[in-house]
């Protein structure tokens, strides 16, 4: 995925995550984001095992495992990260904290969703890359559904 | 993503956007917006509370799954350098 159109992802993420909030649940948006952060570290964290076991197993090459690895565990990173801006944006006393924090955040679920990808780029085999993208889809999937509730209360 | 799913995401997009966009071309930012329609809606104190629980233990959730994410790649990766050093070159002690 090219980087601006990985931006431009990025921003609809955040923008679909902080509408959901508002239009379905009535929550402050660092508080509908949260939830969605848990799935997608725990669907990350699904993809990691399917690696590691596929290394293992000896079905993809070092190298590859490697590769992908190491975007996971970036993710990883990213993820502390992006609670503590989730920390940051709940308790922002003014629209100019608020800004700052929720770039960040923007930010942050920009790198995610590169890192996603770059997860699964090492991957050539066609069924290996469908196993490990099948995981990592669930977050898109998460999404989507997200964007179809608010589509049907607004 | 297919072209169903594409197709999806841009009928939800467009339908956000729709709800968003009188609040924004009215000079507010897309945050604002965002809060103005959460407050109108409003949640009672306990509702209140009840998501700050939430959101604390979301975010407790969070961290744990990140720490889980880098101890265990990383321990991967350590075992991934020990399996491939016998082939960087000769190892200690070896009798030639």
């Amino acid at each position: 995925m090219r980087p601006a159109a990985r931006r431009v992802s990025a921003v609809l993420v955040l923008l679909t995550l902080q509408s959901g909030c508002a239009l379905t649940l009535a929550r402050r948006p660092a508080h509908a984001i949260a939830p969605l952060g848990v799935q997608v570290l725990t669907a990350v964290d699904a993809a990691q095992d399917v690696i590691i076991a596929l290394g293992q197993a000896g079905t993809i090459p070092p190298a590859q495992e490697r590769a992908a690895l190491k975007a996971t565990v970036a993710i990883g990173y990213a993820g502390k990260k992006l609670a503590s801006a989730l920390r940051t944006m709940d308790a922002a006393q003014s629209a100019l904290e608020q800004a700052q924090a929720s770039g960040e955040v923007g930010a942050l679920l920009d790198v995610i969703n590169g890192l996603i990808f770059e997860a699964l780029a090492p991957f050539t085999d066609t069924t290996v890359r469908a196993q490990v993208a099948g995981l990592l889809k669930e977050v898109n999937a998460l999404l989507l559904a997200i964007a179809g509730a608010i589509a049907r209360t607004s | 993503m297919s072209v169903t799913d594409a197709t999806k995401a841009v009928q939800s997009l467009t339908s956000l956007l729709g709800a968003i966009n009188p609040l924004v071309a009215a000079g507010v930012t897309v945050f604002e917006a965002v809060r103005a329609i959460a407050s109108r809606r409003g949640a009672s104190d306990a509702e209140a509370d009840a998501l700050a629980r939430e959101f604390i233990r979301d975010i407790s959730r969070m961290e744990m799954i990140a720490d889980r994410l880098i101890t265990k790649g990383e321990a991967r990766l350590r075992e991934l350098e020990r399996a491939a050093a016998p082939f960087n070159g000769p190892r200690e002690g070896r009798e030639d």
